[in-house]
């Protein structure tokens, strides 16, 4: 099954609509139909024009539901400033005549409105090495709506949000504790950049990135002819455990490497332990 | 030192410069910004050693201190994603030991620290538009204590050494109209505006706009005092608090009007005034 056959036949995707919110002197640099999905043109959005205001506040809200990323919905001014004028946001929506009263409610947009309801977003900021994208904001509805299960719509926003603007390589950064980490590993063994993190809100976070290539968006979207080895793990973190965290950033400080080969297993009395093993430039890492 | 430093001789004097970027960063930035070498008279900062904690977290009280009265501040998770990772910080520092002890205070400097201490700071992303980047944070100490915890006009010095870091040849920003910081980046060059009311910022009477980086005109900024010589007469004096005018300006932006800021803002009692040029 080619890549193109295989998205257009994902069952998550049925009855959705792709969008781009992207500054127009950026888009001209994007791929605007990734893996053959065609994205309407009414649903390419410019940020700088007036008509854009309602989707754009309709992001917000997505946002604000979901709690974005780190548990807080961010201001109007970070999304203008740090996603939609630098760099991208993509996700999927329904029309708002064909959404259910339960998703126009959560939204407070009438039946009539004729605009998309998004149920995902995916906002991505450039790097200054060329081809590379930092993750900044990942949401989905998920459960919050009972009328459709959207289960992976998220990762599949990231998936083609990354693959829209022609990414080379990937990087993000999480918080050892994150559950996000099970969804970040589809895309590949992730190379760890930093094990403790001071300069972010919270230091039990880890900075990692992969190489952004057809086999890892493919592998993540849940394509059966794209996978990955993956060594098996020296040791594992636990959340709390900063002790630990610290003496792997010292090591990774000292030149060694080190990558999250798998997901994260689940222990007793712990969210989770995170497996991590050495870097023996057996992958195709950044 | 270059003769386009001798207004500047004091602010070299009691500063230095700084350029936070990670590993990956520093090969795509110039660490000799107009000559100036950071790495000899300041110092290149790696934001991902543990050892450098204490400076980011002062970065972070420069941004509290200088946007926290807009409700602007930059979570700390906000500035790695949207400024570590991407790009870097520039900016200039001064020793602990030159600065004022309220400052400290203000600034929250560890009694123990003896660290450099952040007075400005630089914050842009690149775009996928070859060259050109986004201007996210420019901000002084200055701005909050003016004159006395940094020498007058460092965030100048800043920014035209900024745009040499990042390697700019086009240079993408919002702005409140309300902001005097319009008067320092017409220094550099005519700004084209993209959005003369911005439907989609928290402030939405901020301009969006856009500048081509040419050298010469980023070394006549440090010199003359005022609008670029590139910038031609104006046509039209916006009063930045008419509402309707700068909707009526998106208007006719979103219909292919161009505008042009082409001088510095003008107060006279409580108006406050920009020179814009109009092309059909």
């Amino acid at each position: 099954m080619t890549p193109e056959e295989y998205i257009s036949a994902h069952p998550t995707l049925q009855g959705l609509e792709p969008y781009l919110v992207a500054a127009p002197y950026n888009r001209v640099h994007f791929d605007l139909t990734p893996y053959g999905l065609h994205i309407p043109a009414q649903n390419i959005i410019d940020p700088t024009h007036s008509s854009s205001e309602r989707f754009c506040d309709l992001l917000l809200k997505l946002d604000s539901i979901t709690f974005g990323p780190e548990g807080m919905p961010m201001d109007k001014w970070v999304f203008y400033d740090i996603c939609y004028m630098p760099g991208s946001v993509f996700g999927f929506g329904i029309r708002a005549s064909r959404a259910p009263a339960e998703l126009r409610e959560l939204f407070n947009v009438e039946q009539g409105d004729d605009i998309l309801i998004p149920l995902a977003m995916y906002g991505a900021i450039p790097m200054a090495k060329p081809g590379a994208w930092m993750g900044h904001n990942l949401c989905s509805i998920g459960k919050r709506i009972s009328f459709r299960d959207v289960r992976g719509l998220g990762t599949l926003s990231k998936v083609l949000g990354l693959k829209s603007v022609n990414a080379v390589s990937f990087f993000g950064a999480t918080q050892w504790s994150s559950i996000a980490l099970n969804v970040h590993v589809k895309f590949g063994p992730l190379e760890l950049y930093t094990a403790f993190t001071p300069a972010h809100s919270e230091s039990h976070t880890l900075t990692y990135g992969f190489e952004c290539n057809d086999q890892a968006l493919l592998a993540a979207a849940g394509h059966p002819e794209y996978a990955f080895e993956r060594s098996s793990p020296e040791l594992w973190i636990r959340p709390g455990d900063e002790e630990a965290m610290i003496d792997l950033q010292d090591r990774l400080e000292a030149g060694e490497r080190f990558c999250i080969p798998t997901a994260p297993r689940r222990v007793h009395n712990q969210p989770h332990e995170v497996p991590v093993s050495s870097v023996f430039d057996q992958y195709d890492l950044p | 030192m270059n003769p386009l430093f001798a207004h500047f001789s004091r602010a070299f004097k009691d500063c230095s410069p700084f350029l936070l970027a990670t590993q990956q960063n520093q090969p795509q930035l110039e660490l000799s910004p107009l000559g100036v070498s950071i790495t000899k008279r300041g110092e290149v900062i790696d934001p991902q050693l543990r050892s450098n904690g204490d400076f980011l977290h002062l970065l972070q009280s420069l941004d509290r201190l200088t946007f926290g009265p807009l409700e602007m501040t930059m979570p700390k998770w906000v500035s790695y994603d949207a400024g570590i990772m991407p790009s870097g910080i520039f900016g200039f520092c001064s020793e602990t030991a030159l600065l004022e002890s309220w400052v400290k205070r203000a600034m929250q400097v560890p009694d123990d620290y003896e660290g450099k201490v952040p007075l400005t700071q630089m914050i842009a992303i690149p775009t996928p538009e070859p060259g050109s980047w986004y201007l996210h944070t420019l901000s002084s100490l200055n701005q909050v204590c003016m004159g006395a915890a940094a020498p007058a006009n460092l965030i100048i010095l800043t920014l035209t050494l900024g745009v040499r870091v990042f390697r700019m040849k086009r240079l993408y920003s919002s702005t409140q109209w309300r902001s005097s910081r319009l008067g320092i980046y017409v220094g550099m060059g005519p700004l084209e505006i993209i959005t003369a009311y911005t439907y989609n910022h928290s402030v939405k009477q901020s301009v969006t706009w856009r500048l081509d980086i040419h050298r010469s005109l980023i070394e006549a900024a440090l010199i003359n005092d005022g609008a670029s010589v590139a910038a031609r007469p104006a046509t039209h004096m916006i009063d930045v608090d008419d509402t309707e005018t700068l909707k009526r300006m998106q208007t006719e932006i979103e219909s292919g009007i161009k505008y042009y800021i082409v001088g510095r803002p003008s107060t006279r009692g409580s108006i406050v005034q920009v020179p814009v040029r109009r092309i059909e």
